[in-house]
């Protein structure tokens, strides 16, 4: 998973912009991904990253990863439904997209039916952003840069989407056990969940496994070793 | 954008127009304290210790000759650890750097392995990078890495140990604590700004397809096996306060023009020169800056900035002549086109030298330890 402003990648850690650390160039983390021979990139482009994530920030992102020569399925997130138009004709790399803000709307349902009928139930999955403070556990609707209680969360709406990204910002491959996890996916099939943010040690991974859950993202700990993905 | 407390702006880990809002390497100061590295060095000389293999070395570590391995070197031995040390020719050393190599393996007694890589390609390949990306280090690294890779796996020893981890501690890239390996993608990132060996030696290097395998980054088949670590991940790391140490061994400073710091990369005869004014060039930085930065830090202490031009000028020169064996039209047109404008229109390139009274007082010693070497760009000498 890589967090990007289109150009540069970000340390996948870290709730909101004031906080992120400058990874490296998004050609090479994309180059050192395929290199790695990972299944899939979650490519994502925060919406505090509002004045870039615009139609040029698109461009930019289409000319890295064609510059890098990236071969492995791309799924897209942050402001890809609302510039979808541009993203179908212009990013024929991207595999699939993930809507986040989308979720927060009142015709959620209704656009998710007509994208799914459009491109198909694949082309579309949920990234929901989680965050753990105070004794509870939080989603963030970043279009309004708001943190809401996770039962407020419409769990009628997330079951139809194909996937469903739950994303733990705050951790640095410090997430030990599904303890929080597990409560927050018990009305959601595992075979449709995908864990990303702090999942990056054995036991984690052992467990989505066992768990027979859809995929792990592992964050920028991906780049900080060559064989974490091995584990 | 600047940070207005520690100045960190242009730098070579650091593209410009980064959306971001706080400082990294503010974040990084604040996070190398002893707290946050609690136990970690303990566990990895467990680690290194527990790996015990026929060749009975622990790790691999490359050398540069300069403070910081004498350093490493010494906490390594203090932690009953056996390492191995490679050396790959750069063949820029000057007499100081040869003397604190051999003074190094003789002092420490350490099993050393030595790469002379052939000169002729090797030549080409710094002329070539010089041109291409302003960086005439770029194939020493990359063989300097690939060379203890090897060593590592000819004598079946799983860690090879660096010292100084430069994105973190200089620019607070990652945390301070973070379980970083060298990997293929850290060169291309730090090394080579994102850009990679192929397109490099692709775009007019003339190397033979077996030269130029020797400066690819090690496989996953190897690096699979094999971690490249860095202490400086793994304690507290102020590489003033370390580097001193090494003069309790014999270690030489080198007098420099334009950084205060006369024990980092002392006894190369480039890296303070040609090396320092191109990224200049390319990154508006030189790397006094970081030295700076670092003392005002970690230290407290603020020195003003100053830059000697003219001696770099004749280092170049006899760069050209001297390593690249070119004649003085070749020098004359590199200066022209390359360098003349960055000289010419820049006002932080002053005139100026430090002065002895200008040094912290711990850290004047280095001062009157420091010497001139006598003769740069040697290609080979016994250094004691």
């Amino acid at each position: 998973m890589l967090i990007t402003d289109g150009v540069h990648t970000f340390q996948s850690f870290g709730g909101h912009r004031g906080t992120l650390r400058y990874q490296g160039r998004l050609e090479a983390c994309l180059r050192a991904l395929v290199y790695q021979e990972f299944d899939e990139i979650l490519i994502a482009l925060p919406a505090y990253f509002s004045s870039v994530r615009d139609l040029l920030a698109f461009e930019k992102l289409r000319i890295s990863i064609e510059q890098s020569y990236v071969s492995l399925p791309i799924t897209l997130s942050g402001g890809t439904t609302e510039n979808l138009n541009s993203l179908i004709v212009n990013q024929q790399c991207i595999e699939r997209i993930s809507a986040n803000s989308m979720l927060f709307q009142r015709d959620a349902l209704e656009k998710l039916k007509s994208l799914q009928g459009h491109f198909g139930e694949q082309f579309i999955i949920a990234n929901i952003v989680i965050n753990y403070s105070n004794g509870k556990w939080w989603f963030a609707d970043y279009s309004k840069q708001k943190f809401y209680d996770i039962e407020q969360i419409d769990y009628d709406l997330l079951n139809q989407f194909d996937e469903i990204v739950f994303h733990f910002i705050g951790q640095q491959g410090t997430v030990q056990d599904f303890k929080g996890v597990k409560k927050l996916t018990a009305r959601i099939d595992n075979s449709k969940i995908i864990l990303a943010g702090g999942m990056n040690n054995k036991k984690v991974i052992d467990e989505a496994k066992r768990l027979n859950l859809a995929a792990v993202l592992v964050d920028n700990h991906a780049l900080y070793s060559e064989h974490m993905h091995a584990m | 954008m600047q940070c207005k407390k520690c100045s960190l702006g242009h730098h070579p880990y650091l593209p410009d127009g980064i959306p971001v809002l706080k400082c990294q390497f503010c974040l990084s100061v604040k996070e190398n304290v002893d707290e946050n590295f609690n136990g970690l060095l303990e566990n990895l000389i467990t680690k290194l210790k527990h790996e015990t293999n026929e060749s009975g070395y622990h790790c691999v570590v490359p050398l540069r000759g300069d403070a910081e391995d004498y350093y490493v070197i010494q906490l390594l031995l203090q932690k009953n650890l056996n390492p191995l040390v490679t050396f790959c020719n750069s063949y820029f050393l000057n007499d100081i750097g040869w003397h604190n190599l051999h003074n190094l393996i003789t002092t420490f007694d350490v099993d050393c392995r030595v790469f002379n890589p052939n000169i002729n390609s090797y030549r080409e390949f710094v002329s070539h990078t010089i041109r291409r990306v302003m960086d005439p280090k770029l194939p020493i690294r990359m063989l300097s890495y690939k060379f203890a890779y090897e060593t590592a796996k000819q004598n079946k020893i799983p860690y090879i140990i660096y010292g100084t981890c430069s994105p973190a501690y200089y620019v607070g890239k990652f945390p301070a604590n973070a379980e970083l390996k060298l990997s293929r993608w850290w060169t291309e990132e730090h090394d080579m700004s994102a850009s990679n060996l192929d397109e490099i030696i692709n775009s007019g290097a003339q190397l033979s397809r077996s030269d130029s395998s020797a400066y690819r980054f090690p496989d996953r088949e190897l690096t699979k096996k094999i971690d490249g670590l860095f202490l400086s991940n793994f304690k507290q790391w102020r590489h003033f306060e370390n580097n001193l140490s090494a003069l309790n061994y014999g270690f030489v400073p080198q007098l420099q023009t334009s950084t205060f710091d006369y024990f980092e990369n002392a006894g190369c005869s480039i890296h303070y020169n040609l090396h320092d004014i191109l990224r200049i060039k390319k990154f508006k930085n030189g790397k006094v800056s970081d030295h700076f930065r670092v003392l005002e830090a970690y230290h407290d202490f603020k020195i003003n900035n100053f830059y000697c031009y003219s001696e770099i000028i004749k280092n170049t020169q006899l760069f050209f002549k001297k390593f690249l064996d070119s004649t003085q039209s070749g020098f004359v047109w590199y200066y022209e086109n390359k360098l003349k404008s960055l000289i010419e229109g820049n006002n932080e390139i002053k005139k100026t030298a430090i002065r002895k009274q200008d040094f912290p007082d711990w850290l004047k010693k280095s001062v009157e330890l420091a010497e001139q070497p006598s003769e740069q760009y040697i290609l080979f000498q016994k250094g004691i």
